[in-house]
C-alpha cells in the first residue's frame, strides 16, 4: 500500500540557526491515528510545517502519496493533506460556513467551479455536529466549536492525510475524548491522521503509535505499550512519572497511562 | 477586528456605487471653478466630448476640460482605494496603506526626479496637460521609485521569508522620512526655477486640475489591469487572514499571492500619483468605511472599494468646490485634513489590538 505521507532522512531549519529536525524517516498509512510526541521544542510543529510546503528540507525529502512534495502543484497537495491548526487565529470575524468553504480552495476552478463544493461543506459541519451554527460568526462559538469549525473545513478539503497540531490544548476533558474519538473515527474511515500531541493519556487510548522526538531526533516509535515506558520517558521527561495500565473494560483495551506527578518515579502497583 | 456582517447585498452596491458615480462627474462637469453649467449644459457637453453629439460651443469645451477632471479624479479615488484595500488585506493589518508604507513618497520621489531631470519638458505636463514621452517618462520614473521603495521597505521588514507587520510600518516611517528629506532636498535645489518648483509642488499635494485624455486613460487602464488580477487575489486574500502558513495548507501559494498584491498596488499608486500627484489617506479611510458597509470578503470589497473610492473622491471634490468655488484647497490637503483624524481615531480604538505587537 502507498503511504499517504512519507519522510526519508529529512532534516529542517530555520534561517542560519542548528537544524530543528534531523534525519527522521517515518510512514503514515491509511487507517492509521498516528501521535507525534515529545517534549516542547522537540521539533514536532516543524514537522508538520514541512509537510504543508512552509518549510523546504535542508537534506532528505518529503513524499505526499509516494511522490515528492516538491514537485506537487499547491494545490495538488492541498487536495492530499489537510492541516488543522491550533486555533482559527485572525479568522473569527467569519461566518462559520465561509470559513468552512474556505476548505474547497483547492477543489474549486479559478472563477468558482466546484459542483460537489456545497454539498461537502454541509456534510462536514453535520460530520462534527455544527450544521445549527453555519450563519454565526466563529468568535461566537465556544472553545471547542471551534475546534470542530476547524475539523470541518479540513473535512471539506477532502484530502486523505489530515495532520492536526495540538487539538486539545485549550479543552475541558469532555471535549477533549470528543476531539480523539472524532480523529479515531476518521482514522478507521480510511484516512491517515498525524496528531502532535502534549497529552500522553489522549494518545494512549486513540493512537495506533506513537512517535517521539526529542531535540529533532526519533527517539522511539511503536506501540503505546512500546513507548509509554519508564525506561523510554525517564531519559526525556525527567522522573516525576508515575506509569500505570487502564484497568481492563476500558475502550482500547489495557493501555499505559501517564501522570506527572513531582517526586513520585516508577510504575504503580498494577 | 470587529464583527462585521455583509449588510448590503452586492448587486445594489455595485448598482447603486456606479450610479453615484454617473451622478457625481455629471455634477462635477456643472460645478466647475470657473462658473456654473446647467445640469443639461453639462450632460450635452459630456457625451458631446465622448464624441456621441455634435456641439462646439463654449459650453461643451468647458464641459469637455471639466469632464477628463472628472474622470481623472473618478480614477484616481478608485485606484488609491483599490490599492489600500489590497494592501490591508496582504498584510492582515488595517494600518497599511500606500501613503503609510512609502508606496507614495517613493512614487512623489520618482516623479520629482524625473521633474528634476527632464527640466522643461515636465512642467509642461503638468501645468498644460500632456506632452507624450515626457508623460510616459515621469508616470515610469514615478512607478520605478514607488516599486523600488516599497521594495525596499517590504525586504527590510522581512526575515526568513515571513514579513513582520510591526516593522514594515517602523520601516514605512523611516524611509518616508527619507523619501521626505530627499524631495525636500530636490525642491530646495530647484527653487529658482520656477516652472520645476510648481511643478514638483504640485505632485507633493496632488493636482486634479488641467487633466486631459491622456490622464483619464492612464488611470483607467491602471484600473483595468488591476480589475484583470482581482479574480487572481480576492479568494486568496480571504484566505490569508489566518495568516500564510494557513492559507498555504489549503493550497494558497502565499509568494504568488503577495507578489501579485504588491504589484497591482503599487501599480495604482504610481499611475495615481503621476497623474495627479499625492493624495494620501483616501487608501486608509475608504476601504475601512467600505468593509463596515459591505463585509470583509474581499471577492465582494474589492469591487465596491473600487467604486467607494471613485464616489469618495469625487464627492470630496465636488462638495468643495460647490462650496468655496475658487478658493478650494488642493486635494491632498482636503485628504489629510479629512484623513489625518480618521487615522487617529483608527489608532485609538484599535490600541487593544496594538499592545499584542
Amino acid at each position: 500500500m502507498v503511504s499517504l505521507l512519507a519522510t526519508e532522512g529529512l532534516s529542517l531549519g530555520y534561517a542560519d540557526e542548528d537544524a530543528v529536525v534531523e534525519g527522521l524517516d517515518f510512514e503514515l498509512r491509511p487507517g492509521e491515528l498516528v501521535a507525534l510526541i515529545g517534549p516542547n521544542g522537540a521539533g514536532k510543529s516543524t514537522v508538520l510545517r514541512a509537510f504543508s510546503g512552509a518549510l523546504v528540507p535542508r537534506a532528505g525529502r518529503v513524499l505526499v502519496g509516494g511522490e515528492p512534495l516538491a514537485r506537487l502543484p499547491a494545490r495538488e497537495r492541498a487536495r492530499r493533506v489537510a492541516h488543522l491548526p491550533q486555533e482559527p487565529r485572525g479568522l473569527g470575524d467569519l461566518l462559520v460556513a465561509d470559513f468552512v468553504a474556505g476548505g474547497r480552495y483547492a477543489h474549486r476552478g479559478r472563477f468558482g467551479g466546484d459542483p460537489r463544493g456545497a454539498a461537502v461543506c454541509r456534510e462536514a459541519l453535520e460530520r462534527v455536529g455544527l450544521s445549527g451554527e453555519r450563519d454565526r460568526l466563529l468568535f461566537e462559538l465556544s472553545g471547542g466549536q471551534q475546534q470542530r469549525a476547524l475539523l470541518a473545513r479540513a473535512l471539506a478539503q477532502e484530502a486523505p492525510a489530515l495532520l492536526v497540531d495540538e487539538p486539545t490544548s485549550s479543552l475541558d476533558a469532555r471535549h477533549q475524548i470528543a476531539t480523539f474519538a472524532l480523529l479515531r473515527e476518521l482514522a478507521d474511515g480510511g484516512r491517515g491522521v498525524l496528531a502532535v500531541t502534549h497529552d500522553l493519556n489522549l494518545a494512549s487510548q486513540f493512537a495506533d503509535r506513537l512517535l517521539l522526538l526529542e531535540a529533532g531526533r526519533l527517539r522511539a516509535q511503536g506501540s503505546p505499550e512500546e513507548v509509554l515506558r519508564r525506561e523510554v520517558l525517564g531519559p526525556i521527561y525527567g522522573d516525576d512519572l508515575l506509569i500505570g495500565e487502564a484497568p481492563s473494560g476500558a475502550a482500547g483495551g489495557r493501555r499505559p497511562w501517564v501522570l506527572a506527578w513531582r517526586g513520585r518515579t516508577g510504575d504503580a502497583a498494577r | 477586528m470587529a464583527a462585521e456582517r455583509p449588510r448590503i447585498p452586492l448587486a445594489p452596491a455595485l448598482i447603486g456605487l456606479g450610479s453615484l458615480v454617473v451622478l457625481l462627474v455629471i455634477a462635477s462637469v456643472a460645478w466647475g471653478r470657473t462658473g456654473r453649467l446647467g445640469m443639461t449644459e453639462a450632460t450635452r457637453g459630456i457625451l458631446a466630448a465622448l464624441g456621441l453629439v455634435e456641439d462646439d460651443g463654449l459650453a461643451a469645451a468647458k464641459a469637455s476640460l471639466r469632464l477628463w477632471q472628472a474622470l481623472t479624479t473618478a480614477g484616481v479615488g478608485a485606484a488609491m482605494a483599490l490599492a489600500g484595500a489590497l494592501l490591508q488585506g496582504i498584510f492582515r493589518n488595517g494600518l497599511a496603506a500606500p501613503s503609510i508604507i512609502g508606496v507614495t513618497g517613493g512614487a512623489s520621489l520618482g516623479a520629482a526626479g524625473a521633474v528634476l531631470v527632464l527640466g522643461g519638458y515636465a512642467p509642461t505636463f503638468v501645468s498644460s496637460g500632456a506632452q507624450g514621452h515626457a508623460h510616459l517618462a515621469v508616470a515610469a520614473a514615478s512607478f520605478i521609485g514607488a516599486l523600488g521603495v516599497t521594495a525596499l521597505i517590504v525586504s527590510l521588514a522581512t526575515r526568513a521569508g515571513r514579513i513582520s507587520v510591526p516593522t514594515l510600518l517602523l520601516a514605512g516611517i523611516a524611509v518616508n522620512a527619507c523619501c521626505g528629506g530627499l524631495l525636500a532636498l530636490i525642491q530646495a535645489i530647484t527653487q529658482q526655477d520656477y516652472e520645476i518648483a510648481r511643478a514638483i509642488f504640485l505632485w507633493t499635494f496632488g493636482s486634479l486640475e488641467d487633466k486631459a485624455p491622456v490622464h483619464a486613460a492612464s488611470i483607467g487602464g491602471a484600473l483595468l489591469a488591476a480589475l484583470l488580477a482581482i479574480p487572481f487575489l480576492a479568494t486568496e486574500l480571504d484566505l490569508f487572514a489566518g495568516g500564510e502558513d494557513d492559507a498555504r495548507g489549503l493550497g494558497v501559494r502565499p509568494e504568488r499571492t503577495k507578489a501579485l498584491a504588491i504589484i497591482v498596488a503599487t501599480l495604482l499608486a504610481a499611475v495615481s500619483v503621476a497623474v495627479a500627484g499625492q493624495i494620501v489617506f483616501v487608501g486608509l479611510v475608504v476601504p475601512h468605511l467600505a468593509r463596515i458597509l459591505f463585509g470583509r470578503s474581499h471577492r465582494r470589497l474589492l469591487p465596491l472599494v473600487l467604486l467607494s473610492g471613485a464616489v469618495f473622491l469625487l464627492g470630496a471634490e465636488w462638495a468643495q468646490t460647490a462650496l468655496l468655488g475658487d478658493r478650494s484647497l488642493r486635494p491632498g490637503v482636503l485628504m489629510s485634513l479629512i484623513g489625518g483624524p480618521f487615522f487617529l481615531s483608527l489608532l485609538v480604538s484599535r490600541r487593544g489590538e496594538l499592545r499584542g505587537w
